[in-house]
């Protein structure tokens, strides 16, 4: 994590998003990791934040064993890729997981999955034309539903593309002598690049 | 206790994601309170238990268990710590917007009370520092506290209403009458003053 990443609102909502976990040893119950006091049984899967389970992973006991391992959420999952191949514009980000990109990016350390990247490279590509032709023409009833369907990232990216178009509308009514291009860099947050 | 640990500091997340675009908030006193009081609770238990593990003569009955419990306090208060850190850090860089910024005298009560104690102190320490700064350059108005700032204004004349009443004002250029609620269209520079004073207010 970079030094602007630790301030940074989303970073932090991003890693609270869940992934499934599969304990390699009995845990007790007064250790409460579900919040439900419940003990957790060796070789069963719970789902944790992604802020616990990093560490809790990357974790070696001092006999050289792992706590737990990790796996793919279901929102990388096949059946997500699939529909993404088929169609990216018509996946509902809100419901399969808010911050869809921030999110696949922290997960490149943990999990190693070669396709990943390029499956989140071209959803992002797909969906960004769509994003930026209903932002930048100001139709304000097209697409509607398309807007309900974005993630954080994409929602950023869509207010940053209404900020221009409505400065541009006012530097053509001389209510702006200088047009400023809108700073994407305070809305997105610099993420780990791709390979 | 059956709650997840870090629920507080989720919601304090939120509340920081929902406020990002607004100037002021309310400064969230009971759930910043619930943080601290997590950490050091968890903070107390895990000691605990690491003496436990420590003075026990018996090999412990579940060490990976045991180490899980201490590791998840530890990394609960961690973020927790994180959690709290942005939400003051964004607090705070609207607070130094505000005080470059234009409009702080109208809303001054309503900022007060929405601040914490020690926000306020910074407000005021941050304020002065950016006055000291501002007195070397008398000429160049640098913004804040209701100047109009480093752009060049547009019109002549522009449309205010009047929020207190003044009565009859004589500048440079004639008489302007001044009662609460009416909208007067005026010479910028006459009113300029006023304007940072609070007695009127520029509509856009």
């Amino acid at each position: 994590m970079n030094n602007d990443e630790y301030y940074d609102i989303d970073s932090i909502l991003a890693e609270h998003s869940k992934i499934p976990c599969i304990f390699l040893h009995d845990i007790d119950a007064s250790v409460n990791l579900t919040g439900d006091g419940n003990e957790i049984a060796s070789n069963s899967r719970v789902e944790l934040p992604f802020w616990m389970a990093k560490v809790l992973a990357q974790y070696r006991l001092p006999n050289g064993e792992s706590i737990v391992t990790i796996e793919l959420p279901r929102a990388y999952g096949t059946r997500v890729r699939n529909s993404l191949d088929a169609s990216p514009t018509s996946i509902d980000f809100r419901q399969v997981s808010p911050y869809f990109y921030q999110f696949g990016t922290k997960l490149y350390d943990l999990i190693i999955d070669d396709q990943l990247p390029a499956t989140l490279e071209k959803a992002f590509k797909a969906r960004l034309k769509e994003i930026m032709n209903i932002s930048l023409t100001g139709s304000t009833n097209v697409g509607q539903d398309f807007l309900q369907k974005l993630d954080e990232t994409e929602k950023e990216l869509f207010k940053a593309g209404q900020e221009s178009t409505a400065e541009l509308r006012k530097w053509r009514h001389r209510r702006r002598q200088q047009l400023k291009p809108v700073s994407l860099g305070h809305r997105i947050s610099s993420q780990s690049s791709t390979n | 206790m059956t709650t997840m640990m870090g629920e507080s500091s989720y919601k304090l997340a939120k509340e920081a994601k929902r406020t990002s675009e607004m100037l002021i908030s309310t400064y969230n006193d009971d759930l910043v309170q619930n943080v601290c009081r997590e950490i050091r609770m968890l903070h107390a238990r895990a000691e605990a238990s690491v003496r436990e593990m420590r003075n026990s003569d018996t090999a412990p009955p579940n060490v990976p268990s045991q180490l899980t419990q201490i590791m998840l306090h530890h990394l609960t208060i961690k973020r927790n710590k994180r959690i709290l850190f942005a939400y003051h850090h964004q607090r705070l860089g609207k607070l130094k917007e505000l005080s470059w910024g234009v409009g702080r005298q109208s809303q001054e009560r309503k900022i007060k009370e929405s601040l914490s104690k020690e926000e306020n102190d910074f407000l005021e320490s941050y304020g002065d520092l950016v006055n000291d700064y501002k007195s070397h350059f008398l000429d160049i108005d640098l913004g804040g506290n209701g100047g109009v700032g480093l752009d060049p204004p547009l019109d002549l004349f522009i449309e205010v209403r009047v929020l207190r009443d003044a009565g009859k004002i004589i500048t440079e250029y004639g008489e302007l009458n001044l009662t609460k609620g009416n909208q007067e269209f005026v010479r910028r520079s006459d009113v300029e003053t006023l304007i940072k004073a609070g007695y009127l207010k520029h509509i856009a």
